[in-house]
């Protein structure tokens, strides 16, 4: 593991901030682990606690502390621990809360009806990234709008593209070699 | 052959015809199994238990029961009080968004036993020598509330994806994964207060949970097992700080992967044999070797008694 650069720290900072958690891993050991997962060279990001320091630098670290997403040549793409992050201490971030039915399709890899939105956060904009959550307010994975805040509960219409959920890792276990997923595997 | 060794030899032989294994396995086995018959019908007939540990890093006890009662499923209390057993389930376990969402974990009783006894508080350093894919690993974070520092180890490249799956799932952020053996560890300058060695065995204790380790046992697997055992427990004990606790356990019933191997290092090092709450007292005599006296308070839990998989577990406490 090694210490991020300054430009690889920078791109991190700037999505923490757009999703409301800059505050909480500011001061944090931030660290990159470069791996090769599905054949391609990936930088990986975690965050390290403390007591971890004296571990993480020795050359068979595999992973350690809070996988938080990877970064590519000029972006960050968080995982779902950022997101439970987000979801956990994050302010002003865009979400949509759908229902029990909505949850199990959803988890199921299927993207979200309008019909199935219970709540959204105000401001939700078309085409962009929103954390999916059950009524319990729990984070189930992230989602893209198909329609701002006027037509996101369209009946009959999907308005939310399903890019990542909870159910990945069961539906991709022993296909192939990632142990974690971020939205690198999902956006372009 | 005396009269006495040739009913004996019957009675294995019909034991044998009579839930299909292999004679030799149900010789061994009647030299440390507390009533053979009754573990060979209770492997034959019984579904093997099944139990869930609530991650208290994410959720409660009490709200997890009440989230999945209303989803059908029926939990029972155990003598831990974050593990349930599952008493019915009208769907399998692992597709709940609980489970999915990193609110439990399945694993069984005996190995959570394993971890109780570790004695875990805050801020200790631990050691994980097997850890994938990371049951035992799960519970010592959530024992430590996520602080401290976990070092899990794994050798195995295909076993890291579900061990990192696991941790990630079950939010656990005070843990770091080196892709080593565990005798390697011995190569770093490092000392824990705590050292967990779940060793790999010959796996004969969870039969009843997956039957082709009935063609799988074979007495050169035990010999194989205890060889590698004894190796980790050697390096465990080494990396251990003074005072320091060790746990041995393996999920076999052979006292050669088990008794045997404290036995032997209890001569070479300074370390103490500690009691443990639960489970049936090892042995202290096998095949004619007397063991070591304090080996009585390793343990041994039998699906047939204790409603587990077949389990060891050992406490050693390091003097110097």
């Amino acid at each position: 593991m090694r210490k991020p650069t300054r430009n690889e720290l920078n791109i991190f900072y700037k999505a923490s901030n757009h999703w409301g958690i800059f505050s909480i891993v500011n001061n944090e050991l931030i660290l990159i682990k470069e791996d090769t997962i599905k054949k391609q060279k990936r930088k990986l990001l975690f965050l390290i606690s403390k007591n971890l320091e004296n571990l993480v630098f020795f050359q068979p670290t595999y992973r350690a502390g809070l996988f938080l997403g990877t970064i590519s040549i000029k972006k960050f793409y968080p995982s779902f621990p950022f997101f439970y992050l987000v979801n956990k201490f994050g302010i002003n971030y865009p979400f949509v809360i759908i229902n029990e039915e909505a949850e199990i399709l959803y988890l199921y890899g299927r993207d979200v009806l309008g019909d199935s939105i219970l709540e959204y956060s105000s401001g939700l904009k078309e085409n962009c990234l929103a954390i999916i959550m059950n009524r319990n307010k729990e984070q189930l994975g992230v989602g893209r709008t198909r329609f701002s805040d006027n037509g996101i509960t369209k009946k009959g219409k999907i308005t939310l593209s399903n890019l990542m959920d909870l159910g990945l890792y069961h539906r991709n276990e022993n296909k192939d070699d990632q142990s974690s997923f971020d939205l690198s595997y999902f956006i372009d | 052959m005396n009269t006495l060794d040739s009913i004996k030899n019957k009675s294995i032989l019909d034991l044998s015809e009579k839930y299909d294994f292999p004679p030799w396995m149900i010789s061994r086995y009647s030299k440390y199994i507390p009533n053979l018959e009754l573990f060979l019908d209770h492997l034959n007939q019984q579904e093997p238990n099944i139990y869930l540990r609530t991650n208290t890093i994410k959720m409660t006890p009490n709200v997890l029961c009440d989230r999945l009662s209303t989803k059908g499923f029926k939990l029972e209390t155990t003598q831990l009080k974050d593990v349930f057993l599952i008493k019915n389930s009208p769907y399998s376990i692992t597709s709940t968004s609980e489970y999915l969402l990193g609110y439990y974990y399945l694993q069984d009783l005996s190995s959570c036993f394993s971890v109780e006894e570790l004695e875990i508080s805050e801020d200790l350093s631990i050691l994980d020598m097997a850890s994938s894919p990371g049951g035992k690993t799960t519970f010592i974070a959530q024992k430590m509330n996520n602080t401290g520092s976990i070092l899990a180890l794994e050798p195995n490249r295909f076993r890291l994806k579900r061990l990192f799956y696991n941790l990630e799932r079950c939010g656990v952020m005070n843990t770091c994964v080196w892709n080593i053996e565990g005798s390697d560890i011995l190569n770093y300058d490092l000392q824990f207060d705590r050292v967990l060695l779940d060793a790999p065995c010959s796996c004969d204790g969870i039969i009843q949970k997956d039957i082709t380790r009935k063609n799988t046992y074979s007495k050169e697997s035990i010999e194989k097992c205890s060889k590698e055992q004894n190796i980790l427990l050697n390096a465990a004990i080494k990396v251990t700080k003074p005072g320091g606790l060790i746990i041995y356990s393996t999920c076999s019933l052979a006292p050669e992967e088990n008794e045997l191997i404290i036995n032997d290092v209890l001569s070479k090092y300074q370390i103490n044999l500690e009691d443990i709450k639960y489970g049936l007292e090892g042995l202290s005599e096998f095949e004619g070797i007397q063991l070591h006296k304090s080996l009585n308070m390793t343990k041994r839990f039998y699906p047939h008694i204790h409603k587990t998989n077949g389990f060891f577990i050992a406490k050693l406490r390091k003097i110097a």
